[in-house]
């Protein structure tokens, strides 16, 4: 748990109230969080400032997830470890390794065990 | 010897001779017994009806001679006709003009001849009533009485002759004339037996004149209960409406139409049978005028068509078509719900490590709570929204809608899959109301969203508009999007059932034309807007009397 402690982190996610959950509760979990409503504001601000972890939605208007992972993974590094959640079962026909996301979680996921499986890779990259 | 001559009026005469249709017909035996009366009261050997032709004279009847026609410009009849009163020569042979005349000098010798003109109405002489001897003698006057009258009887039965060849032909036209009624009558009877359709004839009161078979069939009556009426009918047949209640006799197609006028097309009545069985029938109802210009009809013709296994069908395809539509959305519903399930599970996680931190500040617990019923209350939408969808409104009655509430459940129900394309939806619905079936209209949104987001898919701006706006006594929905336009020859067809331009399995063809169907029902309809630059889709229902009396 107490990897992501101080940890900046963006969460993308149009649904407004998911989006608020989830920033709050990383912010009790000790970390700093921003975030955007579709993958074309969350790529301007991963451009603007050092992420640790990306976690994004997959569908939202205005960019989508898939979208935005494919842009980090082009950029030159240190780069967020990236993450992904989707509503959609069956739909994760993509190569997550191609678009450098670690896992992709399925809503309605336990806030927890994502938290914790995130604080995983983090402890893995800091190895 | 002098030809009998031939005077101005000729061209005439042989036109009135040729229209008494005789020349050359057989001999009549009325025409035999005036030549016969004729020879008898003259006392003369040869009696003769001449008709004098352009060459020739003709005879009708003759009486002493064998000859059928002779020269005309050998006969005493052409001189005869010219005269007025009886055409008289005593002795030929005394008279120049005759002497050396061939019917004279040789057979069959003429020394009498006495010729009373044939005078037409017209004034037209066409020949004679003539009597001849071979010697010479002179007619006594009362001899001369009698013959001109027998020539008065000739020139009357010609023209009876006409009269009756008239009557004749009319007789067989009449004849004819009948036979055709009675064909086409026996035409009439076995269409009317043998039609699919029921039919029954009613007078202005509304009693019922005649029926044919299939109108008992259809209705289940025996001619008697029919034509007798209610009083003789089981209690448990009767005429109801499509949604069930009672039809009250005047609000029966037939008698609205003899009340108003107005003929009544496509009428959907509900028969409830004895045996338990409903039995849906369209009728339509025509009234019959004494005459042009007339405003009561004299009587009415109604003819119906038991419609139970279409609109069985209809509501099946109705149906699958509505499920089909949902099934589309399934996927989206699921995530539409599973976003708000994520937060309310995170909510609860987070205010669960809250409380085991032994740190609950109370604030932020109600901020949790509050925040998961907000988002339960969601969910419940979506939910809501999937059951006016599926459930069965077959026979629901008609209420007064909102058309923001019907506009809203719809959205709800495809916000995923427009997020899932990148679709923006922009709504901006006035706050109208409409009768009707709210679940058969979101349906009818639904598919036209669902359309608009296909529509868009290659579009590089992907936006649907919806706006609900008030014109007249007309609700006017429109969708607009922003995809590339409906092309011309799919805009022709788009209507029709199971027309549909997307790859197989992909949609079911039923949307657009079920849509219409749902906007006819509710006595509105569904078009593309030509005039739009946009792909517009409108559709238009009558506003409803909540809304007017609140306007």
């Amino acid at each position: 748990m107490t990897q992501i402690k101080g940890k900046e982190i963006l969460v993308v996610e149009d649904d407004d109230d998911l989006r608020e959950i989830i920033s709050d509760a990383f912010s009790v979990y000790g970390a700093h969080t921003k975030t955007a409503k579709n993958g074309e504001a969350a790529f301007e601000l991963v451009r603007a400032n050092r992420f640790d972890v990306v976690i994004s939605d997959i569908q939202m208007p205005g960019g989508d997830g898939l979208d935005l992972m494919k842009r980090i993974a082009q950029l030159p590094p240190p780069k967020p470890l990236c993450f992904l959640w989707t509503g959609h079962y069956g739909k994760s026909d993509f190569s997550l390794q191609a678009l450098e996301v670690l896992k992709v979680f399925e809503k309605p996921f336990k806030t927890s065990e994502m938290i914790e499986a995130m604080g995983k890779f983090l402890a893995k990259k800091a190895d | 010897m002098k030809a009998a001559p031939i005077l101005a009026n000729e061209s005439e005469r042989i036109k009135s001779l040729i229209e008494l249709d005789i020349l050359d017909t057989p001999a009549e035996i009325l025409y035999d017994d005036l030549a016969l009366l004729a020879s008898k009261i003259c006392e003369t050997p040869i009696a003769l009806v001449s008709l004098i032709d352009s060459d020739r004279q003709w005879f009708k009847a003759k009486v002493g001679l064998d000859a059928a026609e002779t020269p005309r410009d050998v006969s005493f009849c052409g001189h005869a006709i010219h005269q007025s009163e009886i055409f008289e020569v005593p002795d030929a042979y005394g008279d120049e003009r005759f002497r050396d005349n061939p019917l004279v000098t040789g057979a069959p010798v003429v020394r009498f001849y006495a010729g009373a003109p044939l005078i037409l109405p017209n004034g037209s002489g066409v020949g004679t009533l003539c009597v001849i001897d071979h010697k010479p003698r002179k007619l006594t006057a009362s001899q001369r009485a009698a013959f001109s009258a027998l020539a008065r009887q000739v020139v009357f039965n010609f023209s009876e002759r006409k009269n009756h060849e008239k009557l004749q032909c009319r007789e067989l036209e009449l004849r004819e004339a009948l036979a055709g009624i009675q064909r086409a009558n026996l035409h009439n009877t076995a269409l009317l037996a043998n039609m699919s359709e029921g039919l029954i004839f009613q007078d202005q009161n509304g009693n019922i004149i005649s029926h044919n078979p299939a109108a008992l069939r259809i209705l289940d009556l025996t001619s008697d209960q029919l034509i007798m009426g209610r009083s003789s009918l089981d209690p448990k047949w009767k005429a109801i409406r499509e949604n069930g209640t009672d039809l009250p006799r005047n609000e029966h197609p037939a008698m609205f139409c003899l009340t108003s006028g107005e003929a009544v097309r496509g009428f959907m009545m509900g028969l409830s049978l004895p045996s338990g069985e409903l039995r849906w029938i369209s009728m339509n109802a025509t009234p019959v005028f004494g005459k042009e210009g007339d405003s009561k009809p004299i009587s009415v013709i109604t003819t119906f068509s038991d419609v139970t296994a279409e609109r069985e069908k209809d509501f099946i395809l109705r149906q699958s078509a509505k499920m089909a539509s949902l099934g589309a959305m399934a996927g989206g519903i699921a995530h539409e719900i599973n976003t708000p399930l994520a937060a309310i599970r995170s909510s609860a996680d987070l205010l669960l490590v809250r409380v085991k931190n032994g740190s609950p500040d109370s604030e932020a617990v109600a901020k949790a709570m509050n925040k998961i019923v907000g988002i339960v209350d969601r969910i419940a939408k979506v939910v809501q929204s999937m059951r006016v969808l599926s459930r069965d409104t077959k026979n629901d009655e008609f209420a007064v809608v909102s058309l923001r509430q019907v506009v809203d459940d719809a959205v709800s129900l495809c916000r995923d899959r427009l997020s899932a394309n990148s679709a923006e939806i922009f709504v901006n619905c006035d706050d109208l109301y409409f009768n009707g079936r709210s679940g058969e209209i979101c349906q009818v949104v639904l598919n036209l969203i669902a359309n608009s987001v296909d529509a868009t898919l290659t579009s590089p701006q992907r936006w649907i508009r919806i706006d609900g706006v008030r014109h007249g006594e007309s609700i006017v929905l429109s969708v607009t999007d922003s995809g590339p336009g409906i092309p011309n020859q799919v805009a022709a067809r788009m209507m029709e059932p199971f027309f549909t331009t997307k790859p197989v399995g992909k949609g079911t063809g039923l949307g657009l034309s079920i849509s219409r169907t749902i906007a006819a029902d509710h006595k509105g309809t569904l078009y593309r807007d030509a005039q739009s630059q946009m792909t517009r889709m409108v559709l238009e229902l009558p506003v409803s009397l909540q809304n007017r009396n609140a306007a």
